[in-house]
């Protein structure tokens, strides 16, 4: 979506380049909530699993995300490609609150098309990572833990 | 606080050049300011040679290298904007 925004005018359009930031941290957003059921290993074919499916997908929260994230940077025990993809979901929330709420803020073309070419590579090394590391990341940015 | 932020710039501006080489580096432009959630932020802007252009892999490895692994969760985020020097006129509002 964002590359189809930046390439449908000659892409000097400060709209377009917004939503493109803020299409770029969705991606994100939503690859760690397909990354969440993905260890459920199904299709949801009943209503019992539908419903557990669609409560467990919608279990990250933006602020909780992202402060996990940061943890995420400081742990040795995470992989290069799980702690690039933590750093870039970090940048791009913050850049798409300046999308979103900051009309005096300016977006320049090629730090969004940039933006773009380093969310796809993140994206794609994150499919590209062991499945077992990716559902400990997305758990652990994921869900809260009751306390003892 | 102002001198260790100043300090901070410095290094940043050195651990860009550090990745990309100076000849290839038109600016480094540090502001610190926090994010709507009040996190301190520093928002990094690296105006790099258009006719050179830049990788993916070296905004990664700028990218690592001014926020290394088991850095202090007190300390700013970095969120980094990587310009061509060719990109300053104003894009037009919809």
């Amino acid at each position: 979506m964002a590359r189809a925004r930046i390439a449908e005018t000659d892409a000097r359009n400060e709209a377009n380049l917004r939503r493109a930031t803020s299409d770029l941290y969705y991606a994100m957003f939503h690859a760690v909530c397909e990354a969440l059921v993905e260890p459920l290993g199904a299709i949801p074919d009943s209503e019992a699993f539908i419903e557990t499916y669609t409560n467990l997908y919608r279990q990250l929260d933006h602020g909780y995300a992202e402060k996990r994230c940061r943890a995420v940077t400081q742990d040795k025990h995470f992989s290069l490609e799980i702690v690039r993809f933590s750093k870039l979901f970090i940048t791009l929330k913050n850049k798409r609150e300046k999308a979103d709420y900051h009309p005096l803020e300016m977006f320049k073309f090629s730090v969004v098309k940039n933006d773009l070419e380093t969310t796809e590579t993140q994206l794609r090394a994150f499919w590209e990572a062991g499945s077992s590391e990716r559902a400990s990341f997305s758990c652990f940015v994921g869900l809260r833990f009751r306390r003892e | 606080m102002e001198q260790s932020r100043s300090l901070s710039s410095e290094k940043i501006a050195h651990a860009v050049r550090d990745v990309l080489g100076s000849s290839r580096v038109r600016d480094v432009s540090c502001i610190f300011k926090p994010n709507a959630d009040g996190a301190p932020v520093i928002w990094i802007q690296v105006t790099y040679d258009a006719q050179k252009g830049i990788t993916v892999d070296e905004m990664a490895r700028v990218t690592d290298a001014v926020w290394p692994v088991g850095r202090s969760d007190e300390l700013p985020v970095p969120v980094i904007d990587f310009m061509a020097d060719d990109d300053l006129v104003p894009t037009a509002a919809e």
